[in-house]
């Protein structure tokens, strides 16, 4: 055990926790994961030595159930910071042959009815903050969350984050990425070796079973990045909430009644429903359509910033019909999180050139019937239509 | 009078299952929308345009940990004979919270020689920004396709020693997924021949060189 009886991590140069080993180290919780194969059984015990669960569980190494809705962080769950230290024997064989490090599991209960939806939902929050090595190379770095971690299903991911240090001039900048339900896709970049991060998602379907269930971080490193350290805080949680994730849904609403006529400008009205319960983010409703045909007369895209579960949306695409004919208009709506969605109707539009025809027709028939009357006898008709009731003097 | 109405309505049923499943193929991709997110069941020869020229059924899924810088380095650094060399690049369209193209050139066996042709198994790789879509089933999971490349530039028959040059050939794409996953299995990763019903089933001759051959489901390997 390598990693010493004094871990000291600082933030901005404040010792942040001073972490201790030895009898106290979290070796005392030994919980009763289902590693099935021999690598991976030694893998674990490899971790389990190497570094520190600083606080074990309070309850005489009993897991928690987690029997409400609400945060339960690590620290509720009888653990304290993890820190997974630079070298020691915490890698793993993994199949990938990529450097893999991950840290002991920490157990918890869930009961007996416990799944990933549809009346309670699962989001682990990570919190943690990593360290290059000095010497790090450009390359990648993940740090990921693995529930259930097993050799065959069910499996369960969460949270991760990848990491793509760019040495450049000697000094080093860390682009970073991660992708989840709650929060979408999130970009930034990092001046510094020491990056502190939080990253929620919904935990996968097989990261939630009833009875025990056990949440492993993990650090894979290659083409040349190196973690010195992870440091997982103690506010990292598992929450349980009713909150689906966002789901997205439009509509056409009914007033919209085509057709128009050709030259005409019409509107089609939408109305756009987060289905879901988590809220959606940045959501963009926008259009498409016969583009030589039809002519938007306002923006092609409506972007709303937030939508709550249940939260409705309404607004209208106004177009100009260039044609007749009949044409589909899609209207299409997707989130920085809430699954895309999209509806098609059919607008038929009046031939405006059918228009002018009977315009042009009718004009013929005028002109026609004008240019007719002087050959009309109107004095005789006169004559005949008066002289027919009225006797005529001699 | 009534039973003739029944055949119709029979007759139009079936041949709109027919149409709709005839579309899957590799002229007429299909968008596939897995759990919320969305891809072509093809990779696609060009950029922008969804509905022109598929190439091979997408006919692996690397889920749960997986992302595609790392299984693309996985592929390179494997042990025994690896997928060192990369090919043409192709391209998905495909849909995580956001939708956009993704173009790889897949990671490639050396050439090696068998039954007298030159071949190279060839997986392409695709995730939107080079990373990875997100759904509760499947975790963190990238897409591929996988063919053989068969007498093609670089590796013809005559670099196996012969005098006269091999028929050119691509596909087996089935035949290339059995092999991806027993080395995937060897290797200690969980696989499943039959994961999700991709809907690209056919076994065929596209043209004279292309092979198609797809049970219609693409498999997993469970990446970490």
């Amino acid at each position: 055990m390598d990693c010493g009886l004094t871990c000291v991590t600082e933030l901005g140069g404040t010792p942040l926790a001073i972490l201790s080993g030895g009898k106290d180290a979290g070796l005392v919780r030994h919980p009763g994961h289902r590693f099935g194969n021999l690598a991976l059984t030694v893998a674990v015990a490899c971790a389990l030595l190497a570094f520190q669960i600083v606080q074990a569980p309070s309850a005489a190494g009993q897991s928690v159930l987690l029997d409400s809705t609400g945060m339960w962080t690590l620290h509720d769950l009888g653990y304290s910071d993890i820190v997974l230290p630079a070298g020691g024997g915490t890698s793993v064989d993994a199949p990938s042959g990529l450097p893999t490090r991950l840290t002991a599991p920490v157990t918890y209960l869930l009961p007996e009815s416990a799944a990933q939806g549809p009346d309670l939902w699962y989001i682990v929050h990570f919190h943690f903050e990593i360290e290059f090595q000095e010497d790090t190379q450009g390359g990648t770095a993940e740090i990921f969350t693995m529930i259930n971690f097993d050799d065959s299903p069910p499996f369960g991911a969460g949270a991760s984050v990848q990491f793509n240090p760019i040495v450049r001039d000697g000094s080093l900048a860390v682009d970073w990425n991660t992708l989840g339900l709650t929060d979408g896709r999130q970009t930034g970049t990092a001046g510094s070796r020491q990056i502190e991060m939080r990253a929620s998602n919904y935990i996968s379907n097989g990261g939630v079973v009833p009875g025990e269930n056990s949440l492993v971080f993990a650090v894979r490193e290659y083409e040349g990045a190196k973690i010195a350290t992870l440091h997982v805080f103690d506010d990292t949680s598992i929450e349980v909430t009713p909150l689906s994730p966002p789901q997205l849904s439009v509509e056409v609403t009914p007033r919209w009644e085509p057709p128009a006529k050709g030259g005409d400008t019409f509107e089609v009205p939408y109305t756009v429903t987060n289905v879901g319960g988590w809220p959606a983010k940045d959501v963009v409703t926008g259009v498409s359509y016969p583009e030589d045909l039809l002519r938007l007369v306002e923006e092609n895209a409506v972007t709303t910033p937030l939508l709550d579960g249940g939260e409705q949306a309404s607004g209208a695409f106004k177009f100009e019909a260039l044609s007749s004919g009949q044409f589909d208009i899609t209207v299409r709506v997707q989130g920085q999180t809430g699954n895309m969605d999209e509806t098609t109707v059919t607008a038929t539009i009046t031939s405006s050139k059918d228009v002018s025809k009977v315009t042009f027709w009718g004009l013929v028939a005028l002109v026609l019937a004008a240019s007719a009357l002087p050959l009309i006898p109107f004095g005789r008709l006169l004559d005949s239509f008066v002289g027919r009731g009225a006797k005529r003097p001699d | 009078m009534k039973r003739i109405a029944l055949w119709l309505i029979f007759a139009t049923v079936t041949l709109a299952a027919f149409s709709s499943s005839t579309l899957a193929d590799s002229d007429h991709p299909l968008w596939v929308t897995p759990y919320g997110d969305g891809f072509y069941n093809y990779d696609l020869d060009i950029q922008g345009d969804p509905t022109c020229c598929g190439d091979n059924p997408i006919a692996t899924i690397w889920s749960y940990w997986a992302n595609k810088s790392a299984v693309k380095e996985y592929l390179r650094s494997r042990a025994g004979p690896g997928y060192p060399g990369t090919g043409g690049v192709k391209w998905e369209y495909v849909y995580d919270q956001s939708t956009l193209w993704n173009g790889d050139a897949g990671r490639q066996t050396a050439c090696y020689c068998q039954g007298g042709n030159g071949y190279r198994r060839h997986m392409r790789i695709y995730a939107p920004y080079d990373d990875n879509l997100y759904n509760t089933s499947w975790g963190d999971y990238v897409i591929a396709s996988q063919h053989y490349d068969i007498n093609h530039a670089g590796c013809d028959r005559t670099d196996c020693g012969y005098s006269t040059p091999g028929a050119e050939k691509f596909g087996y794409s089935e035949n290339v997924e059995d092999i991806i996953l027993q080395e995937a299995s060897s290797d200690g990763y969980w696989t499943n021949p039959n994961w999700y019903n991709a809907q690209n089933y056919g076994y065929y001759w596209e043209d004279s060189k292309h092979y198609h051959q797809s049970d219609g489901y693409a498999a997993t390997i469970v990446f970490w």
